[in-house]
């Protein structure tokens, strides 16, 4: 795995948590799940590009 | 977990991302911006229905079926995008956003448990690209 897909993956993952954090503290969450996916989306462009 | 892992870089990412994905989702929840949700959750319920479809119909077809479990996990994770998207559309769903808000420790669980998935879901993606990269090496 390349350094800057496990940086994206990383960061996917933090917007994870941060959608439960504000799941619990009555923060709308659909932000940081969207950001999951896109970030995920950045992993995989950038493990497939040369 | 493979060896390869640098743990050191990585958690700085994850980090920011935490940071950043509970400061945003604050800053929404702005008292002006409530006018603008209903185009946005539409846009977004769309989107999530044609995730859905995609995911189910190329895990079928292409995903190898050693990463069912990961693939699937994402595809439960979807899943609970989609219905957070109704929890945050509040008319014509009155009943359902009732019913949700009334079963706390349900909800805490389930919360949870696909909160659990998602990890799964990052891991087994982890694993896939350190498998697939020593393959191609």
């Amino acid at each position: 795995m390349k350094k800057e897909t496990e940086g994206y993956l990383m960061a996917a993952l933090g917007m994870h948590i941060a959608s439960v954090i504000c799941y619990f503290f009555d923060i709308m969450i659909w932000f940081s799940l969207m950001m999951t996916l896109v970030f995920l989306s950045f992993a995989l462009k950038s493990e497939r590009s040369e | 977990m493979s060896n390869d892992s640098n743990f050191e870089y990585s958690m700085i990412p994850c980090i920011i991302g935490v940071i950043f994905g509970v400061f945003f989702s604050w800053i929404f929840t702005a008292p002006y911006l409530p006018d603008l949700y209903p185009m946005m959750v539409y846009g977004m319920y769309m989107l999530g229905m044609i995730f859905i479809i995609i995911i189910i119909i190329v895990g079928y077809i292409k995903i190898d079926k050693d990463y069912w479990l990961v693939f699937s996990s994402l595809w439960l994770f979807v899943m609970l995008l989609w219905v957070m998207f109704a929890y945050v559309i509040y008319d014509g769903i009155n009943i359902f956003i009732a019913w949700w808000r009334s079963n706390l420790l349900f909800n805490t669980g389930l919360i949870l448990m696909v909160f659990a998935f998602g990890v799964l879901a990052f891991w087994g993606l982890r694993e896939y690209y350190y498998k697939r990269c020593k393959e191609l090496d």
